[in-house]
This record gives structure tokens, sequence and C-alpha cells, in this order.
């Protein structure tokens, strides 16, 4: 009557006793890999944001004020392309116990703007790029206002001033 | 006890997997959304802005005595329009954008808001009046 019900080999449970050891040992590498390839995900969705801010030229109102008193250009919509983003692995941060993740992102403008100007619409990329990385993480309440620095899991985010190619 | 709902240790184990990955997924993807409504939300006030714009200039490039209506669309929540001789600004929620206007003939200084309709036109004395 027993043999009915539920057999199974003794081939396959080792098969499967196997697989499972091999799954558990490599999850964390692939958890650690997975978090980096969310981040550069989210990373790339947030630039996309704040480079659309300014072919659109719409801004929170504190912004606006600040560009409508010293970066009137940056008020009228222009085009800025990005070339490249790109993360490296800075180590280990003793201070938050998780390994340190700086972002670089490289664009270019169809307009030649002053070194300020740049500034600020490198800064919004940026502020862009790791607010997404908050809300993609949930991690929004561990962080400040300007989301940075962002954390994950296992790696806490940095951005380095966009450069301009 | 076998006929009633039982489940097999396969299925909830590949239920478990996909949880997994899904999870951290519906955040990355709530972030993605997050960004392409507020694009969306920009560019269509941009639009608007740029619409007005465009249809003060071509009263102001008319003769006397042109006149143009405009509906501001209310589908994109409330907003208000600034009209001044320079530039026209659009303020909606906690933002702001502007486009510049070259008029040296406007009546006065105009607000406008959503969901109204407008006359734009060229009075007599080359002035232009919104009403």
């Amino acid at each position: 009557m027993k043999d009915k019900f539920g057999q199974i080999s003794a081939e396959y449970l080792f098969l499967a006793g196997v697989l499972i050891i091999i799954l558990m040992i490599s999850a964390v590498f692939i958890a650690n890999e997975m978090e980096l390839n969310t981040a550069m995900d989210a990373a790339r969705n947030g630039v996309n944001e704040g480079v659309g801010s300014s072919s659109v030229s719409i801004y929170p109102k504190d912004t606006f004020i600040d560009y409508s008193t010293s970066k009137s250009d940056l008020l009228i919509p222009y085009s800025v392309e990005i070339v490249n983003i790109t993360y490296r692995e800075l180590g280990y941060d003793n201070n938050y116990g998780k390994k340190k993740i700086q972002f670089q992102v490289y664009a270019t403008s169809s307009k030649s703007f002053s070194k300020k100007q740049l500034d600020s619409i490198g800064d919004r990329i940026n502020y862009n790029l790791r607010k997404s990385l908050a809300i993609s993480f949930n991690s929004t309440l561990s962080t400040n206002k300007l989301f940075n620095p962002v954390f994950s899991s296992h790696y806490v985010f940095t951005t380095a001033n966009v450069k301009w190619v | 006890m076998d006929n009633k709902g039982f489940i097999s240790i396969e299925y909830l184990f590949s239920i478990f997997v996909i949880l997994i990955i899904a999870i951290p997924l519906l955040f990355l993807s709530q972030s993605a959304i997050e960004s392409s409504l507020n694009m969306e939300d920009s560019v269509a006030h941009r639009l608007i802005l740029d619409d007005v714009a465009n249809s003060i200039s071509q009263v102001n490039s008319n003769g006397e005595g042109y006149s143009k209506s405009i509906k501001l669309p209310s589908d994109v929540g409330y907003y208000e329009i600034t009209v001044e001789n320079n530039k026209l600004t659009i303020e909606y929620g906690n933002k702001k954008g502007e486009t510049l206007l070259s008029l040296s003939n406007l009546d006065s200084n105009y607000k406008l808001h959503s969901g109204a309709s407008y006359l734009i036109s060229k009075n007599n004395d080359g002035k232009i009046v919104i009403s």
C-alpha cells in the first residue's frame, strides 16, 4: 500500500541535496552581484530623470529661484547626453560596515555652459541618481535629504562629480 | 487527509525563489515608474507653457484686431501661468518653469489658471490683451 504514495529515488534526493548546498553557497555571491546590477539599473533610471529635467527645464521652486538669480541659462530647455555611467569599489567602509561604491557619470552638453552651470547640472544628475538608488533599495528613511550616501544591504553608494567630455 | 488541499514541496520552493527575486525588482520598478511619471508631468506642463507662448506670439505677429482663443487643459492638475512682457512662468505643485517671450506691448501682467478659457487679442492701440 505504502508504495503508492510519494516515492522518490535516493539518487534524486542526493542530487537535490547537492544542488541546494551549491545554491546556498553561491547565494551570497549571487545576492551581491544582483544588488550591484539593481544599483546600476537604478542609477541609469535616475540619470535619465536628471537629464530629462534638463530638456524640459521644469525645476522644484527653490532650484528655480536659485537658477533665476545666477544661472538663468539653465531655465531654457537644453540637451545633455550621457556618454557613460560607471562605478568603482572604494573598499570597505568601517563606519557603515559595508562596501563603498562610487558612481561616475560622463556627460556632454549641446551648449557651452560655465563651470558653475555645469556643476549645477551635474549635481542634479547625481541627486536623481542617488534618489533612484534610495527608492530602489527602499532605504529613503536611512539617508539624508540629499540622499548622500545611499545604503543597500551590502553597499554604501556615493557619486563623484559628473565629468564633462 | 491526502484529498484535502495539499501542495507539493517543489511548488512551494519555486514560489519562494520567485518571491526572493521579485521583491527587490518591485522597488526598482517603483523607482522607474515614479521617474517616468515625473517626467511625463514635467513634459506635459512644458508643452502647455510653450503652447500658450506660441499663441501669444502668433497674436502679436498679426495685425490689430486679431484674436485667438485658448483653453488651458485641466487634465494634468492645477497650475497657474503668469504672463509678463519678457517671460511666461508656469507654477504647479512645488515646481516651476519659464519660457522667454519678447513682447513690449503687453497690456498688463496676467495670471492664467488651468481649465479656464481665454481670448488673446491685439487691440486697436496695438496692445496684447488677455481676457
